[in-house]
């Protein structure tokens, strides 16, 4: 009993002084403030891969539409900086992406006009 | 030991259609000769080609999934090299059979180069 009361005060503070903590985090630099000042800064997202994101979604390099978000203009493969995949998937576009070039599914370089 | 292959085709698309027939028809009797079998065959029919080949821009595609051993598939790419109506192949060990899996086209990526991509 005396551990479910302490247990169910504690829940009531906290929504309140983790607002005042938030409130005053650009000044304070404590340890448990930190992921608080973490949500004041500038909002990067951060780019998750699709492949991991979504189960059973796969690379087909025989789907020359599905290989296309991974290609540049010129028919280059997409840098994992901007397209925002994982090493693993990336190692597995890039695999798919040869083979459907080997088959003229795409283009190994596209001349521009 | 048995595997699954997966073999795509090109044949010449100006070749006749009793011609594209008979290597396809050619290709699954090779594989099933020795004890291999189809899974599946899949025609795509005349095609684009991305760059061309042998002066072709257009091919005949098909796609063959079989479950063989080793001799069955070196012997069908023997017999594709060797047919002069073929423009190329290309054979992929170790291929799950993944037809229900969602394809990846669906959804659209959000990154900035796709979409000068699908602009331009």
């Amino acid at each position: 009993m005396d551990n479910r009361g302490a247990r169910s005060s504690a829940d009531q503070r906290s929504p309140g002084a983790r607002s005042s903590t938030d409130q005053r985090s650009p000044g304070g630099r404590g340890s448990t403030d930190q992921r608080f000042q973490g949500g004041r800064k500038p909002f990067i997202r951060k780019k998750v891969c699709r492949f991991c994101k979504t189960k059973g979604l796969t690379i087909d390099y025989k789907d020359a539409k599905a290989l296309r978000p991974y290609l540049t203009e010129r028919g280059r493969i997409l840098p994992r900086r901007i397209s925002g995949v994982c090493a693993k998937h990336q190692r597995m576009i890039s695999t798919a992406i040869k083979q459907a070039r080997n088959l003229a599914i795409v283009p190994f370089t596209v001349v521009s006009m | 030991m048995e595997k699954m292959y997966e073999t795509v085709c090109i044949i010449r698309a100006d070749a006749g259609e009793d011609v594209i027939k008979g290597i396809i028809t050619k290709a699954t009797a090779t594989v099933e000769a020795n004890g291999g079998h189809v899974v599946k065959l899949d025609e795509w029919g005349r095609r684009r080609l991305a760059y061309p080949i042998a002066k072709k821009h257009e091919g005949y595609y098909f796609v063959l999934n079989y479950k063989s051993r080793s001799e069955q598939s070196k012997e069908l790419g023997r017999i594709l090299r060797l047919n002069e109506d073929v423009l190329r192949y290309q054979t992929i060990a170790g291929v799950v059979g993944a037809e229900e899996a969602p394809k990846a086209e669906d959804s659209a990526t959000k990154n900035e180069a796709t979409k000068g991509d699908q602009n331009g």
